[in-house]
Parts: structure tokens; sequence; C-alpha cells
């Protein structure tokens, strides 16, 4: 069996880390970065980009190069966050038909676990290249705020890349891992990850060996991406003024512009001023156009404030889930780019009342952590054993359209829970079971994993029947629920790993798409 | 003494009312008609003892009373592993003892196999026994217990082994210790669900509304939250009949067991009590309860409350 690699698996930038001589370590890529930009391109004599090749066509061919897809998996195409993402969108996104979003390049639609998948075997690639051999399993991270619904096109995409998922873990636990490797003795550990598209807070207890995540929250449409949004529109508001020109509807000013703004939001987390210096972004009347302006750190602050303080609103409903006060927190690490921001570590450190750890390198120790985790399950040698924690709550539609919570969010996992449901009209036969998952008391607002129907239920009066609903969620994450009637012992149940965005057809399609499109590494 | 052992074996016999028992016959208060009144020849010892209205010894204590006494008698259906089958219906596993012989073959060494085993007999029992911690542990000992534990029985330990029909039981078992762990580590809360139907039924009237939304319509309703509200009358009607029933009120009596007749499942205990009071009833003159001195089947170690008195057979 080959080698296991993990893969942090970016909103902005990927990662992928293998364990070598007895510790994880990073893999840079052909150009020498141990980061790689989650785009891909296509070229206008129809060559794929993936990575920097594609990140370099990013402003020439704005309508044919994909970013920040992770922010559309697994959501629906009528989604507040992906109609977002969709109004600033320079790249064309449309309806699948599966109501999924879907990214058009030309002919084709591309769906995100296909895109995911292309920029997954990306990074297979970069480690094969190091290591000299096939890789064919891995542990892939997700935001720990992520839906089954997404986690499972995480599971697709891994499969498109032709690898064998072991896990699916949460990027701050893998983060806190990598950190607890570490460390010894007793700690609780909070980990502030606010990365490109996502944020997520989770704290940890760890202590004889044992890595237990208490609770997590988190934002998965919250992140570097919507400080940059917030440059844009400054820059436009400001452009509309002074030039009378409105660059929204411009795909190519708009690349420019959220280039430009990233750029600045990077120079302002070590000057006080930044110039946004951008030639020719337009014409008007035959006249070319120019924009030339100057943000300060003061003005970016004004601009993301709210954002900043949204994080720390669920820093204290993640401290109230883990029964802790800021205070009884031994360690904070942050991770992810948008943490070198002085005034997101100011707000992080104002509000735990100490400085966080600066001994992780942000942009790598979540990659380091899911090869850790890789490298804990399939070796003999168990170091530290990790506990996590279904992030939302699951369970079923009742009468009414109400949420009855099975499993409460923040559950350690594996974890099993039963619960008796009866019917609401005389006589009836038959009971319709709506899987749900999410924190709302309206079913309609949670995310609908899967519905079965059990029937065959004997003719009682309302309210006498017994049916068992029973929620399982096993090591791996896998979600299946069964009802069973208690008087005639019958039982329907279904395992929920069909909810993904792809059908299964498209996926096995996908898959051997790819996986003829692949140059094979001889091992 | 008796409450000692009452963690495991003890704790899962399973009492039914012994064959021509007469309720009339003895005069409890109405906690321990109650306790009494439960008895039906499926709950085992250990939830009776939980019940409520006394403290677990009492319960303990008198509930061996009356089998010393021979109202109540053990019957010896296979009690132990029902328990454990009912928690292990959704595993689809049914006879667990069966296929869990010590087998060398497999990926695991004999000494966690017996681990195994001996973990599977400690899952019906107290939660601190399966924790190996002493009922006073606090929160770190509690702690240190299950994260030792969880390094032992947690399933990504054995990844990809070969476990055979083991992989199930370490699953099981590890979620049976996160169990006793949440249980003794938190103050037990309502379940939610129950807690949601609650305030849900305030709201909208779930059981009375006959027809909602049709999409709503096949949609089930909570049945523990129903079940525990009936559970809660039940209680209530049975103290009040037993009331009635110390102070010869039969027909009150009559009137109250037979509304818990009504809603109730029948208990044997239900049929001859209410059988008692019927006939009681209609015959007033014979309706005394007679209070003269009888064999003496156990004495309180408290005089704490009416709960504490002798009970005395007829005839
Ligand atoms: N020096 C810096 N100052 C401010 N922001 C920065 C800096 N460096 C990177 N960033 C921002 O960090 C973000 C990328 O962070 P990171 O690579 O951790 O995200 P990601 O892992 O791709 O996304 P996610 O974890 O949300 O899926 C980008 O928005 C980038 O602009
Ligand atoms: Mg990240």
């Amino acid at each position: 069996m080959g080698r296991v690699i993990g893969i942090d698996l970016g909103t902005t930038n990927s990662c992928v880390a293998v364990f070598e001589d007895g510790r994880p370590i990073v893999v840079p890529n052909s150009g020498g970065y141990k980061t790689t930009p989650s785009m891909f391109g296509v070229a206008d004599d129809g060559k794929r980009l993936v990575g920097h090749l594609a990140k370099r066509q990013a402003i020439t061919n704005a309508r044919h190069t994909v970013f920040a897809t992770k922010r559309l998996i697994g959501r629906r195409f009528d989604d507040t966050e992906a109609q977002r993402t969709l109004e600033f969108s320079p790249f064309e996104i449309v309806r699948g038909p599966n109501d999924d979003p879907r990214v058009r390049i030309g002919e084709k639609a591309f769906t995100c676990p296909e895109i995911a998948g292309i920029i997954l075997r990306r990074m297979k690639r970069v480690a094969e290249e190091y290591l000299g051999e096939p890789v064919e399993e891995a542990v892939i991270t997700v935001p720990a705020y992520f839906t089954d619904t997404q986690r499972q096109c995480t599971r697709d995409a891994g499969k498109i890349a032709g690898l064998e998922v072991l896990r699916i873990i949460n990027e701050p636990t893998a983060a806190a891992l990598a950190y607890g490797m570490t460390r010894h003795g007793d700690e609780k550990i909070a980990v502030y990850d606010l990365g490109g598209g996502t944020f997520d807070i989770s704290i940890l207890e760890m202590s004889s060996g044992v890595l237990e995540v208490l609770a997590t929250a988190g934002n998965t449409f919250l992140g570097g991406e919507d400080l940059d949004r917030r440059i844009v529109t400054h820059l436009v508001q400001g452009f509309e003024k002074t030039a009378k020109i409105d660059l929204k509807g411009d795909a190519m000013a708009l690349q420019r512009l959220k280039d430009a703004a990233e750029k600045a939001k990077c120079d302002l987390s070590v000057r006080e001023v930044a110039e946004v210096n951008l030639p020719f972004i337009t014409s008007s009347g035959g006249e070319p156009q120019h924009l030339n302006t100057e943000i300060s750190r003061e003005t970016l602050e004004d601009l993301v404030q709210d954002i900043v303080e949204e994080t720390l609103k669920s820093v204290d409903e993640c401290l109230a889930d883990a029964g802790l006060s800021a205070s009884e927190v031994n360690q904070v690490v942050i991770v992810g780019g948008q943490t070198r921001m002085p005034m997101v570590q100011e707000a992080v450190t104002r509000h735990f009342g100490r400085r966080p750890h600066k001994g992780v390198n942000p942009d790598e120790v979540v990659a380091l952590g899911a090869v850790l985790h890789a490298h804990m399950l399939v070796e003999e040698e168990k170091e530290l054993l990790l506990l996590d924690v279904t992030p939302l709550s699951l369970g079923i539609s009742t009468f009414g359209g109400h949420f009855a919570r099975l499993i409460e969010r923040n559950t350690t996992v594996p974890v099993t829970k039963a619960h008796i449901f009866t019917t609401t009209r005389d006589d009836q036969s038959a009971v319709k079971i709506r899987v749900l998952q999410g924190e709302s008391d309206l079913a309609e607002e949670n995310d609908l994993l899967g519905e079965f129907i059990l029937a065959g239920i004997p003719l009682a009066p309302k309210g006498e029947p017994e049916i068992e609903v029973s929620f399982d969620i096993d090591s791996s994450g896998m979600v299946s629920v069964s009802a069973r009637d208690l008087a005639t012992g019958s039982e329907q149940s279904i395992a929920v790993n069909s909810t993904s965005t792809l059908t299964s057809e498209e996926l096995e399609q996908l898959v051997a798409d790819h996986e003829a499109g692949e140059v094979r590494l001889k091992g | 003494m008796q409450e000692q052992e009452s963690g495991t074996a003890v704790g899962r016999r399973v009492l039914r009312l012994a064959p021509g028992f007469d309720p009339g016959g003895i005069k409890p208060s109405s906690v321990e008609f109650f306790l009494l009144s439960r008895i039906d020849g499926r709950t085992p010892w250990r939830v009776l003892r939980e019940m409520g209205g006394m403290s677990v010894e009492e319960s303990d204590l008198c509930l061996e009373s009356w089998l010393a006494a021979g109202f109540v008698e053990v019957c010896h259906s296979d009690c132990g592993d029902q328990g454990l089958r009912r928690s292990l219906s959704c595993e689809g596993s049914t006879k667990v003892s069966d296929s869990l012989r010590v087998d060398p073959s497999l990926d695991l060494d004999l000494q966690t196999q017996r681990r195994v085993t001996e973990l599977l007999g400690l899952l019906e029992g107290p939660d601190a026994l399966l924790l190996g911690v002493s009922d006073e542990a606090n929160e770190k000992d509690l702690k240190r217990a299950y994260f030792k534990l969880s390094r032992e029985f947690h399933p990504d330990r054995y990844f990809r082994r070969n476990l055979g029909p083991y992989r199930n039981q370490i699953e099981i078992i590890f979620k049976g210790i996160q169990k006793a762990y949440e249980n003794l580590s938190r103050p037990p809360l309502a379940s939610s669900v129950v807690r949601d139907a609650v305030l849900r039924k305030k709201e909208n009237g779930i059981l009375s509304s006959d027809s909602g939304h049709s999409q709503d319509e096949s949609t089930p309703g909570d049945f523990q939250g129903l079940r525990s509200e009936r559970e809660q009358r039940a209680r209530e009607l049975m103290r009040a009949a037993a009331q009635a029933i110390s102070q010869n009120h039969f027909s009150e009596a009559r009137r109250c067991l037979e509304i818990v007749a009504d809603f109730e499942p029948e208990t044997p205990f239900l049929r001859q009590t209410l059988a008692h009071v019927r006939s009681r009833s209609v015959d007033p003159v014979e309706a005394v309860v007679k209070e003269e001195v009888g064999q003496s089947l156990f004495s309180s170690p408290s005089r704490k409350s009416e709960t504490r008195h002798r009970y005395v057979r007829t005839g």
C-alpha cells in the first residue's frame, strides 16, 4: 500500500503534506511554493490550467478562470450564499440539473465537486512527484462548520481526483492535532481559523494522549474574500464618484480590482497606507480611464470592523457550548492567512486576554494535521487520540413542521441516539422521516439530508403506535437513520451518504473521465 | 447488604407479581403503591429502583421485602441479554454473546478480546462501574477515566484491522462509555426533544389538531413527550387511588383506577387492584382493611416519612 497524504483544500490556497522521517512535512510544488492557489482555468487554446498558472491568467481571461468554488460546493443554486457569489463573479455560474450551482466555461458546465477534484488531483500530483511513488489515500480537511452535504461533495471530489478518502476532518481540529503533537501536559486550546472563505472556532482539551473537541462554531461564508469584496465595493464607489463610471458590469475590471484589493489588504498588514494603481481600468468615450488611489489601514479597519466582530460572536457561542470562559483557555492558536491582519490579532488577543501562539505556520498547520491523522489511522503507533464532534444538530421533522433534534451539535462521534415518535392521525399507516441538519427549530430552515417512509403501521388511534427513530454517526462521520415500528418490528433505514449535489451516475462518469485524462506516474 | 451488589446481576432481575397475589391484602403508602404498580414482568430491578418517590436504597429494601414475602417473584427470562439487545438494536446485531468467542485468528490480541467481553457485560450496569470510578468521582476523575477508556476503545484505534464481530462491539462500548461519561458529568436534563415537544404543545396544540398542513400529515409526532406526560398523569391518579384505598374510599379509588386503565397499558397489578376495589365498592360493608398486626415484612431503616410503615398480611 502506498503512502498516505494530508490535503488542506482551501478556498484560496491548498496545501499538501506527507509523513517522512517520523514527522509530517509540507511538500512544495514544482514552482517551489508550499501552497498552491485553489484556482482552475481554461486557456484560450483550450488547455486546462490549475494553481499558479490559472492564477496568472485570471486577469486576462477572467471569464474562464475559476476561484473560491469552495464557497459554492454543497450548496443549492438558490442559497443566499450562492447568489451572493454569483453577483460578483467574473466567471459564469449557472443552475445545474440538480439545482446545484455549476461553473460554465465555454461549452462545459463544471460541477463544484469536479473543480475541487481537479485541484485535489494537482495536490496529489505534487506529493507523488516529491515521493516518487503513486499515492492513493488521503485525509482531506474541511471547515468544521461544513454541513453533511458539503462534506459529501468534498468526498466525491476526492474520488474524482483518484483518491481514496480515509477521512474528512475539520480544519481547526487538524490544526490542533499538529499543534498538540509538539506539546505535553494538559491544556485547553482555542483554534481561531480565519481563511479565505470560512471562519472556524474550535475549543479543545488535551490531556493524557487524548485531544477532545469540546465545541466548535463558525461561519462557512466569512473570510478574506469578504474583506476583499468590501475593498472592491469601496473602490468601485470611489471611482463612480470621481470618474462617474460604474465598473460593476465589467468582468475584467472587477477581476483586476479584486486582485488589487487583496494586494492592498496584505500590504496593510505591514504598512499604514497602500497604493492602488490600476491604469486603463476602463475607457469612456474613447478615453482610457485610470484608477489611482490610496487606502489607509484605518479605512480598511472601518470597512471590515463588523466582520471581525462577527467572528468574536462565534467565539463566544463556542465558549458557551464548551462551558468555559475565555480566561480558562490556556492557548490560542491562530490559523489562516487572514489572521495576519493586525486588527484580527488584536481582537483575538483582547478577547482571550492572551497573545496567540506563534509557533505554528498558519498556512501549513492544517495540512500537517491532516497527514498526522492519516498516519495515526493507518499505523500502529497511536500517540494521540482524537475525539471529534459533530458540528451541527441532527434530527427529523415532526408534526407542524418542527425540528426534533436527536443528536445535538457538539456531540462526540461515533454516537447512536434514539427517540420514540408516534402518529398524529387515527389509523395512520405510514410516517415520513425527513432527516435534517441545522440549528433552526423550524424544519424547513434546516438542511434536508434525505427522507424515507416507514409504511405498514397497524391501524390504531393517533398517538398509540411507537416508532423508534434512531440516528447513528459512525467514526468516519457517516450518518445513518432508521425507523422501527416497535409493535411489528418492521424497519426502514437510509445511509445518508447520497446527499452530495452529484448523482451517483454523474459521479461515476466524472471519476472515469478524470481517470482517463490522467497521465500515470510510474511507481 | 443487598443494595451493595444491586449493580449488575441483581439489577437485571425482572420481577412480576406472584400468581394469586391480592393487592387488597397489603396497605402500601402511595409511593410504595406506585412502585408496586410498576412491576409488570418487563421492567428490570435497576429501573424500578430509580422510579422515584423514594430513595434507591428504600426501593431496594421494599422490593426485597416483597420478594421475601412472596408478593412478587423473579421471572427467569433472559432479561440481561434482552436489555443489552435493546440497546444494540440499531446495530442490527442480535446475539452478542454467541458471536463473541475468543478468536486467535483476529487482528486483536486475546487480552483485548477479553476486555471487550468484560466491558460489554458492564454496559447495562451503573455508569460509574462502567467507567471504573467511585460514586463520588469529581469532574477531573471522570474525565481521566473517560479518556483512558477512549484510548482503549475508540474505533480509530482499530482502523482497518480485522476484528471480526469485535468491530461492532468496540463501537458499541465506546458509545456506552461516552454516554456514561455524559450522564455522570452533567446534571441529567430532560431530553431536548421532550423539552421541545412540551413547548410546542403549548404553542400549537399538536395533540388535539386532527389535521395540520397536508404536507405535515405524515410526519411523526413526539411519542416520548406524550408518554412522559401520560405517565405523569397515571402516577398522580395511582397515588390518589392509593390514598383513597388507605382511607377505605373504594369508589373514589375505583374511579381513579378506571381512568388509568383507560389510557395506560394494563398491568396485572392494575387489573387485580381494580378488581379488588370494584368488589369493595359494591359491597362497602366488607370494605375494611384490617389493621391488625400481621407478619412484619421488613423493618424500617428510617422513620422519615409515610413511605416507612409496616406491611400486614391479612387473613
Ligand atoms: N499578510 C496578509 N494580510 C492579510 N490577509 C492575508 C495575508 N496573507 C494572506 N491573507 C489572506 O488570507 C486569505 C487566505 O488564507 P488561507 O490560505 O489560510 O485560506 P484558505 O485556507 O484558502 O481558505 P479557507 O480555510 O477559508 O477555506 C486570503 O483572503 C488572503 O488575502
Ligand atoms: Mg484554510
